[in-house]
């Protein structure tokens, strides 16, 4: 099965949320929409399943067009924010009230339900009602209440908001155990990128309504194609200059890189984009000084300022332990990388 | 820190005029109720026999059970408008739900008597409820059967206190989360599902609440009766009014309006009661 | 969201039924601004007969202006005795240390909920004891009663709002109890006592059932209306009753932008 948006657009008054937004999702995969607030990830998922109404392009699923079909006549199953759950129904009530009001087989039904709280572990909680239950016992039955639907994509806007850090890390890796298990297409919606890397097949960055990149977490972590992508993942150190054949231009040298976003015309201003664990102490490279230095448990950070172009600043990931001598502030060293783990990014 | 001592105090202090202004004259006409008439005097007499006069005698208490059973069809008639105009209300969006909301409260601030006025010329014979029957040709004539009757009471206050239901329904609808009825089209429910099993479940008890309350305030009117109701439309009110005026027996209308205050002080915590059953 | 057919022709009915209800709700503002400036005959009316001027002599209508001062000395005198009490009972039920929260709420709501007129009759009752003749200010302390549940409501409520800090911050900058009182408390209940004020300004305008009990010789303009009642209005009490209900509703949309709370941004 796919799942297609083309060139879909939306407008909310005044404001043009998505000006064309083309994707295409495939059976089974954990996809994440990820983004800052704003940049229109939740109204996508809004658009997919039904609650939005697209001003433009196309929905196709399997083929069809779904454009114009209403919420409750799609595949999809929606895991809301703040969940939803019905106050005056059990557990099981709210698990059954899918196949209930689509008039679904009863016994086949009692049987999925049974199956489906077992399988998110609710089955001792069956006949509480929702304000007896905790935040994450509230997010399973949530997500019972989808899964018993058996619908062909499941929808997640931003489930894990509520919660606390460790129950978060705790559900996060629980979803990601359930996907694989029952094997149904996922799409998350967060501003986590964290939480993103941890649990997508695949991630769909977005900034502004716009996509800026579609790929795996390793993909987008390593191999950015744009500045917001390049910034967005962690701290990145991001260095200004002018492209010249398979060297960047800065204010600190002609720079070396391995990759670059394709189709970049030489002369172009971009980006060069280097992740702080990829640099390293070594006897030649840029010279600098060294700011400061942030112990962070597992590794140590050095804050450092090029001497040759003092508004650049770098930020370096060192792996040590106890013996390992540390430079001080003040030092002067010098930072080389592999230029394979370079990337250059349009400005 | 105040001791416990002079909070008291305070609190007598503070409760002084409200207790001598409200609950004194409650007193007063309570006591008057185990009282009795003499030569057009009141005598302090301790007795139920104004009870007994009322629990006894079918004029009164079925006149009385006769108002219970009008103020409830009053109630029902209300709901049965009224629900489906702020079903109405609820479901639209922005400005227009604001803007209707308001139509619906307003005619609260509406005068009582113009209300009346209006509405008894309407339901006469040469009212517009008539004119229109007649010109559609429902009507033959013009027709009596709309004034001066029981139905005519039912009528007017079913007219004069719908707002009061509307209000209470709109406001229980509105404390819905969205969210709630999104996940319920998410699920495959159709319209009529969502509202059978989420939306009336849920706007019940609310709904409920504010029918007693309008029930309680229908109990005590007498006016619309006396005004439209001519010789076969009488209430409790009426009845408790002329021992006030001509028939000048205040001990016997005090105990009936012990009886009623009874009651509607039962149906008033029946409401908490109700509304605190609700969920969201 | 996207509507199915179903749900369309539901909202149309329900869009029909509203618009009945609302004509029969508003009919008589309509029918007595119509009244007040056509004449009638035998319940026709006359077309040809518009004219303004019943507008102008109402005024010098004299039992209609008494009646219409008197309402409004008693709405006044009642408002501000009712919000002055609604201040201080929200101050003490909110004071910390208060005791007897309770009976006191519930004999504040009693005149408000019971039916008018055990409320109107044990007046009566209590004013005769006490050796009160009927009049004004009876009727004032009938209309204090009534209408002080919904100015003490609204005061309450906007009172529970005020973080606690805030008066323990003026506490702190060396201010004293009054001066809290007046700088900091009285200006944050200034909306909700002004918008009791209107609503119980409104309320007791068209006080009927309590009044109608207490009011002894004297005459408000609801009772005065009512008695009217009985031989039908004229053109000038069509007017009369115009002006008041739209300066009632002139009133309540005051009220409730005063009460509306902050917009939302509503999607779809």
């Amino acid at each position: 099965m796919t799942l297609e948006l083309d060139e879909v657009r939306k407008v909310y008054g005044p404001v043009e949320v998505l000006p064309a937004v083309s994707l295409e999702i495939a059976n089974g995969e954990f996809l994440t929409l990820l983004g800052p607030s704003g940049s229109g990830k939740t109204t996508v998922l809004k658009l997919i399943g039904g609650f939005a109404a697209a001003d433009g392009g196309r929905i196709l699923f399997e083929g069809q067009d779904i454009t114009r079909l209403p919420a409750n006549r799609r595949p999809f199953n929606t895991v809301f924010q703040d969940y939803a759950l019905f106050p005056h129904m059990t557990v099981a009530q709210n698990a059954g009230y899918g196949p209930l009001v689509q008039r679904r087989d009863p016994a086949r039904s009692r049987k999925l339900v049974d199956e489906t709280l077992e399988i998110v572990g609710l089955s001792a909680l069956r006949d509480r009602y929702p304000a007896q239950l905790s935040g994450g016992q509230r997010q399973r039955v949530a997500l019972a209440r989808a899964i018993v639907c058996e619908p062909k994509v499941i929808l997640l806007d931003e489930p894990l908001a509520a919660l606390d850090a460790s129950l978060r890390r705790q559900m996060q890796l629980f979803l990601k155990h359930i996907q694989r298990q029952i094997r149904t297409t996922f799409v998350f919606v967060t501003h986590d990128q964290d939480e993103a890397i941890t649990m997508s097949d695949r991630i769909v960055v977005m900034n502004q309504g716009r996509i800026e990149q579609l790929g795996t977490p390793k993909e987008l972590y390593f191999r950015p194609r744009t500045r917001f992508v390049a910034g967005f993942f962690g701290d990145n150190n991001l260095i200004a200059g002018r492209l010249n054949g398979s060297t960047v231009e800065t204010s600190v040298g002609a720079l070396p890189f391995g990759f670059a976003e394709p189709g970049l015309a030489a002369g172009r201003d971009v980006l060069l984009s280097i992740r702080p664990e990829m640099l390293s102490l070594s006897p030649r490279g840029i010279a600098c000084v060294v700011e400061e230095v942030v112990f962070e448990g597992a590794a140590t950070r050095l804050l450092l300022q090029a001497l040759d172009a003092p508004a650049v600043k770098l930020d370096l990931q060192l792996k040590a332990d106890a013996a390992t001598t540390v430079p001080a502030a003040g030092d002067r060293v010098t930072v080389g990388y592999d230029p394979a783990n370079a990337v250059v990014v349009p400005a | 820190m105040t001791s416990l001592g002079q909070r008291w105090l305070i609190f007598a202090a503070v409760l002084a005029l409200p207790v001598l202004v409200i609950v004194v004259p409650i007193g007063a006409f309570l006591v008057l109720s185990f009282a009795r008439t003499e030569n057009h005097q009141i005598v302090y007499d301790w007795n139920l026999a104004n009870y007994a006069g009322f629990f006894g005698n079918w004029v009164y208490l079925g006149t009385f059970l006769g108002t219970l059973w009008l103020c409830f069809e009053v109630v029902v008639a209300s709901l049965l408008v009224g629900y489906p105009l702020a079903w109405f209300i609820w479901r639209q969006r922005g400005a227009r739900r604001y803007l209707l909301l308001q139509m619906a409260a307003l005619p609260l601030f509406m005068s009582y008597i113009v209300k009346l006025y209006t509405l008894r010329a309407m339901l006469g014979l040469n009212g517009i409820v008539n004119q229109i029957l007649v010109g559609i040709g429902i009507l033959a004539a013009p027709s009596q059967v709309f004034l001066y009757n029981q139905r005519a009471v039912l009528i007017t206050m079913v007219v004069i206190y719908l707002p009061y239901v509307v209000l209470p329904i709109f406001l229980t609808l509105e404390r819905i989360p969205r969210s709630l009825l999104q996940a319920s089209v998410d699920l495959g429910a159709g319209g009529w599902d969502t509202f059978r099993r989420v939306i009336l479940p849920l706007s019940l008890p609310g709904t409920i609440a504010g029918a007693i309350f309008t029930f309680v305030l229908a109990l005590g009117d007498f006016i619309t009766p006396q005004m439209v109701g001519g010789t076969t439309g009488f209430t409790i009110g009426r009845v408790i009014w002329s021992q006030f005026g001509l028939a000048f027996n205040w001990p016997f209308g005090a105990a009936m309006a012990v009886v009623l205050m009874l009651v509607a002080l039962l149906l008033i915590v029946a409401a908490g009661y109700a509304a605190s059953r609700r969920r969201v | 969201m996207l509507k199915s057919r179903a749900e369309r022709v539901v909202e149309t009915a329900a869009f029909v039924l509203a618009a009945a209800i609302f004509v029969v709700l508003y009919a008589p503002v309509v029918v007595s601004a119509v009244f007040s400036v056509f004449e009638t005959r035998a319940g026709r009316i006359l077309w040809d007969t518009f004219t303004v001027r019943y507008y102008g002599t109402l005024w010098s209508n004299e039992s209609v202006i008494d009646a219409l001062s008197n309402t409004a000395v008693v709405a006044l005198c009642a408002v501000l005795l009712a919000a002055v009490l609604a201040v201080g009972l929200a101050l003490y039920a909110q004071w910390p240390g208060a005791v007897g929260r309770a009976p006191l709420t519930l004999i504040i709501y009693m005149p408000f909920l019971l039916p008018p007129i055990v409320t109107g009759l044990s007046l009566l009752v209590g004013s005769a004891n006490a050796g009160l003749e009927r009049g004004l200010l009876t009727v004032i302390v009938g209309h204090t009663i009534f209408v002080l549940a919904v100015a003490y409501r609204l005061v309450l409520t906007r009172l529970q709002a005020l973080p606690p800090s805030m008066i323990e911050a003026s506490f702190d900058c060396g201010a004293s109890r009054w001066a809290t009182l007046r700088y900091v408390l009285l200006p944050h209940l200034a909306s909700a006592i002004a918008t009791g004020a209107l609503l119980a300004l409104t309320l007791s305008f068209d006080e009927t059932l309590i009044s109608s009990f207490v009011a002894g010789d004297r005459m408000t303009l609801p009772l005065r209306l009512w008695a009217m009642m009985r031989v039908g209005f004229t053109p000038e009490i069509n007017a009369l009753v115009t002006l008041v209900l739209l300066v009632s509703i002139a009133l309540a949309l005051v009220a409730a932008r005063l009460l509306k709370p902050a917009g939302e941004h509503e999607e779809d």
